[in-house]
């Protein structure tokens, strides 16, 4: 990444939140050495318990963790859990269950002096333990003669998994110490999945809603994540530097 | 290489929007009619056209499906909310310039459903198997002579499921 765009993304991250974090100074000379925090990051989810309160049909949050490995990696799980109703023009179902998601996360953003902020490449796998109902449904037919009625018979599948791989985008600042505010967009591929006999997935929990078309979903999150430093590495600004 | 990461993001987001999956297509496979074709009586083989043919439903509230046509095969709902059609064949014929007399035949069509995940936007559709088909008996009244079941599974309409006879 050049150094221009560094700069440009810099200037955004410090715009998006200039009212809140504090002033990163640069007037320190290079020479000091560079405080590496290294520690466990647990967090939650903030969209998610949003939605519930606010969407028919939706309930669900998500607790994330991660741990600093490397300099630029961090080891990442998320877990949660998810009800969705979702309502098609014939088909209607509900869906309930759990999802975790295990990976890591890069960090591409190179900070100034003291700052901890990151923009974070992760990839995850992904799986989900759920239940489905069919609650009902209707037959298509272009016939005005016998006009189909909708069913009311639910059927419910149980014990369902689905797996999947998951690229995630995701912006993390640190608004007050110690304290993160996450933004986060996931792509999302399915590797395989138990279909209720008769049926489909309209939703998997943590994959989000399926789509007949393709086997690629996607998905957002908005987490506010607190950090446990648990040691501290100093590194030279001369090794920082490539 | 993190700027086009960025860009397959939003270019990613932003097609997610339209999607195949909101409207059921023409052609996609749904509910089947029945397919009759008519022979004649005398010649088995010989496709033979009725010549003024109203089929209507043979309900309190009945519904003409076709009125006064010529034709030798028609393709016919069947009642995807029971498990028995009633349907009235009739067959108008011409006696002297303006007169014309009908000749009424009942069939009933029995089968059993079964409904089928078709995708998210059609949902189901009907298949029937294990279709009969039984002619109410008028003696030397019935215009229909004779009828014989081809297909017992209706799950397509590109061949006839019965034939009838007249």
């Amino acid at each position: 990444m050049s150094t221009k765009s560094k700069l440009i993304l810099l200037f955004f991250i410090s715009l998006l939140f200039s009212g809140i974090s504090p002033a990163q100074g640069q007037s320190k000379t290079d020479t000091i050495p560079k405080i590496q925090k290294y520690g466990l990051r647990v967090g939650v989810d903030l969209a998610k318990p949003l939605r519930t309160l606010l969407e028919d049909g939706y309930s669900g949050f998500e607790i994330m963790g991660d741990f600093r490995v490397t300099n630029k990696f961090y080891a990442a799980v998320e877990l949660g859990h998810e009800k969705k109703d979702w309502i098609e023009p014939y088909v209607s179902s509900k869906t309930n269950g759990s999802y975790a998601k295990i990976g890591f996360d890069f960090n591409a953003y190179e900070n100034w002096l003291g700052m901890t902020n990151s923009i974070n490449l992760g990839l995850r796998y992904g799986f989900s333990s759920f239940d489905q109902e069919l609650l009902s449904y209707r037959v298509y037919t272009n016939n005005q003669v016998f006009p189909s009625q909708t069913i009311n018979v639910p059927q419910e599948f149980t014990g369902l998994t689905a797996h999947w791989a998951e690229f995630i985008l995701s912006i993390k600042t640190e608004i007050v110490k110690n304290l993160y505010l996450s933004l986060n967009a996931q792509l999302k591929r399915k590797i395989s999945e138990d279909k209720p006999e008769n049926f489909d997935n309209h939703y998997i929990p943590g994959y989000n809603r399926t789509y007949d078309s393709s086997e690629f979903g996607v998905g957002y999150g908005y987490s506010i994540s607190y950090l446990i430093p648990i040691f501290k590495k100093t590194s030279q600004p001369a090794q920082e530097e490539q | 290489m993190f700027k086009r990461i960025v860009v397959l993001f939003i270019v990613v987001f932003s097609f997610n929007g339209c999607t195949r999956d909101d409207i059921c297509p023409a052609g996609a496979a749904i509910t089947p009619n029945l397919v009759i074709t008519f022979n004649d009586f005398n010649n088995q083989n010989l496709r033979k056209k009725v010549v003024r043919l109203t089929v209507e439903t043979d309900y309190d509230i009945s519904t003409t499906i076709l009125s006064l046509r010529e034709t030798d095969s028609i393709a016919i709902p069947l009642n995807i909310n029971s498990d028995t059609t009633r349907y009235r064949f009739i067959q108008t014929i011409r006696i002297g310039d303006d007169e014309t007399v009908e000749n009424v035949d009942r069939f009933t069509f029995v089968y059993n459903r079964k409904d089928l995940y078709v995708n998210r936007a059609c949902g189901f559709r009907t298949e029937f198997d294990g279709f009969d088909a039984v002619l109410e008996d008028e003696a030397s009244d019935n215009w229909i002579k004779d009828f014989t079941i081809k297909r017992d599974n209706i799950v397509d309409e590109e061949q006839a499921h019965l034939t009838i006879f007249h």
